[in-house]
């Protein structure tokens, strides 16, 4: 392997670690707010892919009809629990009048930074509505049937987006098409983009949590269910941004991943394991542990894939077990001293 | 077995026998995959429902029993009939391999290892072409053949599939109900308990793990011989997921895995047939079916069908001495147990345990011999011992000698390192620093399973008590003086020490003077939890007893009774280490009394003694007071 193999493997699999990582971020997020392991996280990357496609080039636009039908679903929900209006009204109806109003004014060939934009919005409804629809109901069952509900999340999400896409593969225009040459390294701008936006991103993040209110309570939340409630915070609430803000972030990732690979409807299950396993490495809980992990699986994927092709996928999801094993040892050392 | 229930049994194999008759041909199909299916739902309904590891790579060992099999006999020569013995075994080894390091993972961690394991197993058997044929599959698959009969017409096949599903279920029903499926139940409530009352954890999750492993691969290896063709594809995280959800719908139950499976092949069948073909659109919808009765079951009823099949079958946990043991059964040792242990529970729930019998588990004369002998020194000692979190040290230089025979109180104020002392004797954390000698044996930092096998068990603070009847608790007690793991378990061997195991429960539940026999144990108010804890020790036949405030919650007669309780077991021989915060009852029972405060011993002496001592006072009611 020469020095610019090695740097070109370096700089692609930083590109696909930023994405691992977004999808790590994600994770976290959603782990530290309702203790679920979400198996869906890597759907919502695909429905914010092919939305934001579907909306430059006006011909399948799934993501929205879903976003609709998670608002009827959720707008249903609320009417039964609740008959007499409240502010829990708001999100469902708001939401399924915007994207009624994205759908009837179609065929549209919007702008790709609006189509990011509404997709990423969009996304982000359809987890927090997964989230009222399918999580909260069963918030006192306990992680494995969170696990097995995300399990069925992401079976669901995937086939609709065969459904609504079918099964090619698209493209998204890149944010800026060009390359810069560095010492005989190409580096495109999209990469750079990527990876810049994963940073602002957790840089959001933190000032999120640190500086707002809102993401304090979250914290809050996150930390003790009871104790939150006790001083007027609902967990509920908490969980349901985090969904939405998660599912946001893993749009905005596959918008931002969709020039660089082709989107296709079955993309979501590998990248979000392997944001799992970025996550994971970087403790589960931390979010530049996330960012350090994702980054470090995309590096490790691409000189495992360079040096022993067939294995190169087979070797990441092998590392899961040792890696969540370790973590398992550390937390019990950290308990014995 | 009752007559009635001998011949629903009856029917229901001759209906199974008939089915293939009884439907139309097209049927047949169906009900081999059923059956295949079921037989492997079975496993995954062990692992899942019933110890609660949750499994995302069942398909892997499913394909490797598939593979094995097929591949031995179509490239290698090997007898079809041997090849699905050889195809299960491959697979129970891989699941022993695999199970050995991911099963020190618990939870979502298991369940996400799985999940890699699957897809790595995926990638293997297309990745390994030269073996397994690739994504392009493997089609090399003999013919099973017995005495000139062939095994190709599904109808006939089906009788192959179902004596597998059977198998299967009368397996995990005989398990469920044995004294390690018990122990599998029990570890799924409480793994500290478990461990506290000398269950090896780690090794009945790998037993039961390898079991579930090796039904997948017979499964498997019924599966490529029955559609003679097979394909990475049939074993991927699809299968995987589909193998959980057929185990998720039934439910904790031995026939929830053939239910299951019932349910999600003919709703396969369903959804193909309402769905028009040709547009490609059937296998897509089948997709996001599954994923929606996936999330609807687990929000409409986490359990499955398992309450309804419970509610259907009544398959309860008997507690009739005569249905537990066949009167032949019983051992000759003890041939007044039976009698005895009738009018136990006919006794109700007045039977004060003064009136019970001066031994210490009042039906079986031959225990006390069998318990360890007290010898002449102390049982326990502790030296030294500390424990500390972080910066904070819990338990500081706690040292004390406990004989058989005596009653030894702990006490101190709230956050004096009581519990976390009891936690570090008991093993169920290492010591910091320090010594733990039972019996003059150093056990210092040895498992709570360890500690339980030598005789020392506990209470808890919080009840740990197991999520079954109140006398499968006091049962699973008996689990260290009883034998029988999980493959007697599964052929259904050991009903003489069950029977055994039950007296002795019955004998420690009259003792305590609890006689809700039948009663789910957490549904028990908070007292009566405290009490079953005791007998649960109890039937351990323990040497050392540690109680964690056994009266709080107790009303003043139970206090009273269980002060009693405890003279007698002192009476018998039993070293008792008591921790409570109630101090009538510690001043009247125990013989000396440590005090603890800020980890650290305060002091040691009788309790007359201790109560008047200043620095005591000062600690309870603070300074100022002294």
């Amino acid at each position: 392997m020469t020095m610019s193999t090695a740097l070109f493997l370096f700089v692609t699999g930083l590109t696909n670690g930023a994405i691992y990582a977004l999808l790590g971020l994600g994770l976290v997020l959603i782990y530290n707010v309702t203790r679920v392991i979400n198996i869906a996280q890597g759907e919502f990357v695909m429905l914010g892919a092919l939305t934001a496609v579907g909306l430059t080039t006006g011909e399948a636009t799934g993501g929205i009809t879903l976003a609709i039908l998670a608002g009827a679903a959720w707008a249903l929900l609320v009417l039964l629990r609740r008959r007499r209006w409240s502010l829990l009204w708001l999100p469902p109806l708001g939401a399924l009048a915007l994207s009624w109003l994205v759908r009837v004014a179609g065929p549209y060939h919007l702008p790709p930074l609006l189509a990011v934009l509404v997709a990423t919005v969009a996304v982000a409804f359809v987890g927090a509505a997964l989230y009222r629809l399918t999580i909260q109901p069963a918030a006192a069952a306990g992680e494995v049937v969170f696990l097995i509900i995300t399990t069925g999340l992401y079976l669901g999400l995937q086939g609709l987006g065969l459904l609504f896409w079918g099964p090619g593969s698209f493209s998204f225009p890149s944010v800026h098409g060009g390359q810069i040459a560095a010492g005989g390294l190409r580096v495109s701008y999209q990469s750079l983009f990527v990876l810049a936006a994963t940073f602002v991103v957790l840089a959001l993040l933190w000032l999120f949590f640190e500086r707002t209110l809102f993401g304090k309570a979250l914290r809050a939340a996150a930390m003790n269910r009871l104790g939150a409630r006790l001083v007027g915070i609902s967990p509920e609430r908490a969980g349901l941004v985090a969904f939405a803000i998660s599912a946001g972030i893993s749009a905005l990732a596959g918008v931002l991943i969709a020039p660089v690979t082709y989107a296709t409807y079955d993309m979501g299950l590998g990248l979000g394991l392997k944001g799992f396993v970025g996550a994971v490495i970087g403790g589960l809980s931390g979010y530049p542990g996330a960012v350090l992990g994702g980054l470090a699986i995309g590096v490790l994927e691409a000189f495992a894939a360079y040096t022993t092709s067939a294995y190169g996928e087979a070797i990441v999801y092998a590392l899961i077990i040792p890696i969540l094993l370790l973590r398992v040892i550390a937390v019990r050392r950290g308990a014995a001293t | 077995m009752r007559p009635r229930s001998a011949a629903l049994g009856l029917a229901g194999a001759a209906l199974l026998v008939a089915l293939p008759w009884l439907l139309p041909p097209f049927y047949a199909n169906l009900l081999c995959f059923i059956a295949i299916y079921g037989g492997v739902a079975t496993g995954l309904i062990l692992l899942t429902g019933y110890a609660g590891l949750v499994s995302l790579g069942q398909g892997a060992f499913y394909g490797i029993g598939a593979y094995g099999a097929v591949v031995l006999a179509g490239s290698y020569g090997v007898d079809p009939w041997l090849s699905l013995l050889l195809g299960t075994l491959l697979a129970a080894a891989a699941g022993y391999l695999v199970g050995l390091p991911i099963l020190r993972l618990s939870g979502h961690y298991l369940a996400l290892a799985t999940l890699a394991w699957g897809i790595i197993a995926t990638i293997l058997f297309t990745q390994l072409a030269s073996i397994t044929g690739g994504p392009n599959g493997f089609t090399n698959v003999p013919v099973l053949r017995l005495f000139g009969v062939d095994f190709i017409d599904p109808g006939r096949f089906y009788y192959l599939t179902l004596i597998f599903a059977v198998l299967a279920v009368l397996a995990l029903a005989s398990l469920i109900r044995s004294r390690a499926g018990r122990a599998v139940r029990a570890m799924r409530s409480s793994e500290f308990a478990a461990a506290s009352v000398g269950m090896e954890v780690g090794r009945l999750k790998l037993q039961v793990f390898v079991l579930a492993a090796a039904l997948a691969g017979l499964g498997g290896a019924l599966f490529a011989y029955f559609i003679a063709f097979i394909s990475p594809s049939a074993f991927d995280l699809g299968a995987s997921i589909r193998l959980l959800t057929m185990a998720m719908i039934g439910g904790a139950h031995p026939l929830g895995g053939v239910l299951g499976a019932a349910v999600v092949t003919l709703l396969d069948d369903v959804l193909q047939n309402v769905i028009p073909n040709g547009s490609g659109q059937a296998g897509l919808v089948q997709v996001i079916a599954y994923g929606a009765i996936l999330v609807g079951l687990m929000l409409a009823s986490p359990r499955g069908l398992e309450p309804l099949l419970s509610r259907l079958w009544r398959v309860r946990f008997r507690s009739r001495p005569a249905a537990a043991a066949p009167p032949d059964a019983v051992p000759d040792a003890v041939p007044d147990a039976v009698p005895d242990a009738v009018p136990a529970r006919a006794a109700g729930p007045g039977a004060a345990p003064a009136t019970a019998p001066a031994t210490v588990f009042g039906t079986a004369p031959d225990t006390p011999a069998e318990r360890p002998q007290a010898p002449a020194g102390a049982l326990l000692e502790v030296r030294e011992l500390g424990r500390s979190f972080g910066g904070l040290q819990a338990v500081d230089g706690l040292g004390f000698r406990l004989r058989g025979g005596e009653i030894l109180g702990l006490i101190g104020p709230n956050g004096a390192g009581k519990t976390t002392a009891f936690n570090v004797i008991s093993g169920l954390l290492p010591p910091s620093q320090g010594r733990v000698l039972l019996g003059g044996d150093d056990v210092t930092g040895q498992p709570a399973q360890r500690m339980a096998r030598r005789g020392l068990t506990r209470t808890f603070q919080n009840t740990a008590l197991f999520d079954m009847s109140v006398l499968e608790n006091v049962m699973a007690g008996c689990y260290v003086h009883t034998r029988g793991g999980v493959w007697a378990g599964v052929l259904g061997l050991g009903r003489a020490d069950e029977a055994r195991a039950e007296r002795e429960a019955r004998g420690a539940l009259e003792r305590v003077g609890l006689s809700e026999l039948d009663a789910r144990a957490p549904a028990l108010p908070v007292g009566k939890q405290r009490l079953l804890e005791v007998a649960r020790s109890l039937a351990m036949r323990p040497a050392v007893l540690l109680l964690d405030e056994p009266a709080a919650g107790l009303r003043y007669a139970e206090k009273r009774e269980l002060a009693g309780l405890l003279g007698a077991l002192r009476d018998e021989g039993l070293a008792i280490l008591l921790v409570e915060h109630d101090m009538d009852l510690v001043m009247s029972v125990a013989d000396r009394i440590v005090v603890m405060n800020y980890g650290k011993m305060l002091t040691e002496g009788a309790p007359e003694q201790v109560r008047q001592d200043p620095e005591v006072i000062a600690a309870y009611l603070g300074l100022d007071a002294a």
